[in-house]
């Protein structure tokens, strides 16, 4: 259903805060978005009825397609847009344990942080992403096992490069590494698991930081970028063709 | 808090653009629109080959722009530019490099001015925090903490929800003394830690160095780079440096006396 969309104010994002750290119990705080103490209107005219998507890479391409119609800077750093996003669709970006009740994990992941750790939060991320990206995207927001609740979670690629924000902007930098580690053939991500696998996403923050500190990136092609990457990385090179 | 800079050993070889040589001004705009600045270079002092790129790179967290400023041989060496992919109230980081552009090393930097101040029109002024306060609505029940960006100086969040935090901060030494040295030391866990992965090739500019040069001036400690893998050392470096921190401020006997009042 389209209808007019009511972000949560600073009050309204105060008490979905309190109700997230309380555990996330019973039913969802929705009342909030009717009330003018704790919500506003906006200009937005979004449907907030979620289809079936199988994981964030479709996640993204939906909130894409949903928000195509506002100015991206509207919405870019605007916390309470996102956490309200975090709200509506609270029930598919969480798990729930064995007794049915909510497993919430931290904060960040439904109230978008303006700190260095707002990569983990599960909705603007992936809009940001293929946003950013597109296609390239992918290997960012794949998922990494059979969970059943696909949206919930954060894969280890993306906490590795998150954690490097110059590096997750970086376009070149990410069209090279989706190459490296996404196959496009099976669509789905390589065997990147393994914290000291040799040139696995763990590796590359560091190696892109410090090749940062020596070349300007942003003015390589990916092409240029894989011709100095080092050796540890020749085993991911395989099959690799620019064209 | 903020802290003098010297020269350092820089290993990447490239060349620090002096920020005077980079005029970057803020010019007045209505409320609701990007933010517009003016960029003045003079680059005429330092020899970079005439085929190297000028290019001037804002960015903040996943958003970045960057501006072409020609070759060195053909410099546009005032330009207006204009913000409109960031949000109106945000200051994003500037940077300017000089890159290679011929096929040998292509892309190398050559030289490089990184967090690039912005004048303000109106007052003419400009400034640095390398431990800027920020307060925050969604800690929940934590009280501060302290949030790092690889690209930016640490920052000491705060919880926004407890009226007064900031003030009792700014002015109240006793609230100072339970907060400050504890989110010191945290910075320079996260300081020692970073020079493994860093060693020498941030730049002068970096947060690293910068508040690598803090320290020195405080109690003239060491550069840790020397014993990046002593951890004992290390240690000892991060407690001398928050004891001289502790003791410039006084923090104990100020709460000494407050506990006897």
């Amino acid at each position: 259903m389209i209808e007019e969309f009511r972000k949560l104010n600073e009050k309204g994002l105060t008490e979905f805060t309190k109700w997230i750290v309380d555990g996330g119990k019973g039913l969802l705080p929705l009342h909030l978005l009717e009330s003018r103490q704790y919500s506003v209107p906006t200009d937005y005219q979004i449907s907030t009825d979620l289809p079936v998507l199988n994981d964030k890479i479709q996640f993204g391409e939906y909130l894409i397609e949903l928000l195509d119609k506002i100015p991206f800077t509207d919405i870019d750093g605007d916390k309470n847009f996102w956490s309200t996003l975090a709200l509506v669709w609270f029930d598919r970006i969480t798990v729930r344990d064995d007794q049915n009740n909510r497993t919430v994990q931290e904060l960040a992941r439904y109230v978008l942080s303006l700190s260095s750790n707002n990569y983990r939060h599960l909705v603007r991320t992936p809009w940001a992403l293929t946003r950013l990206h597109g296609v390239y995207s992918k290997f960012l927001l794949a998922p990494i096992s059979k969970s059943t609740v696909q949206l919930s979670v954060n894969s280890d690629v993306l906490n590795n490069f998150g954690s490097r924000v110059s590096m997750l902007r970086n376009k070149q930098v990410v069209k090279l590494f989706s190459k490296l580690y996404y196959d496009q053939n099976k669509n789905s991500l390589k065997d990147v698991s393994g914290s000291r696998i040799a040139g696995g996403p763990r590796r590359a923050g560091i190696l892109v930081r410090q090749l940062s500190l020596n070349y300007d990136l942003e003015r390589m092609s990916e092409e240029a970028i894989f011709k100095i990457l080092p050796k540890e990385y020749d085993q991911w090179k395989l099959g690799i063709s620019f064209v | 808090m903020s802290a003098k800079r010297s020269k350092r050993l820089n290993w990447t070889g490239r060349i620090t653009i002096d920020k005077s040589c980079v005029e970057i001004r803020r010019e007045k705009v209505a409320d609701d629109q990007p933010n517009t600045l003016t960029v003045n270079l003079n680059l005429a002092e330092y020899s970079f080959p005439d085929s190297a790129a000028v290019v001037l790179e804002a960015s903040d967290r996943l958003t970045s722009m960057r501006f072409d400023f020609g070759t060195i041989g053909s410099l546009s060496t005032y330009k207006t530019i204009e913000l409109n992919e960031f949000p109106v109230d945000n200051s994003p980081k500037l940077r300017l490099l000089v890159a290679n552009t011929t096929s040998i090393n292509l892309g190398k930097i050559l030289g490089s001015a990184e967090r690039i101040k912005i004048t303000d029109t109106k007052t003419g002024e400009s400034s640095r925090n390398i431990f800027k306060v920020k307060t925050r609505s969604d800690m929940g029940e934590e009280v501060w903490r302290v949030d790092f960006d690889l690209d930016d100086f640490p920052k000491l969040e705060i919880n926004k929800n407890i009226p007064k935090l900031l003030h009792q901060l700014e002015t109240n030494q006793l609230v100072q003394s339970m907060i400050l040295p504890v989110a010191f030391r945290i910075v320079l866990t996260e300081l020692a830690r970073n020079l493994r992965v860093t060693m020498n090739e941030d730049g002068e500019d970096s947060w690293v160095s910068i508040w690598l040069q803090f320290c020195k001036e405080l109690c003239g400690a060491e550069d840790p780079h020397q014993f990046v893998d002593d951890e004992e050392r290390i240690k000892t470096w991060t407690d001398e440096c928050v004891a001289a921190f502790a003791k410039l401020h006084s923090f104990a006997s100020f709460m000494k006396k407050s506990l006897e009042n």
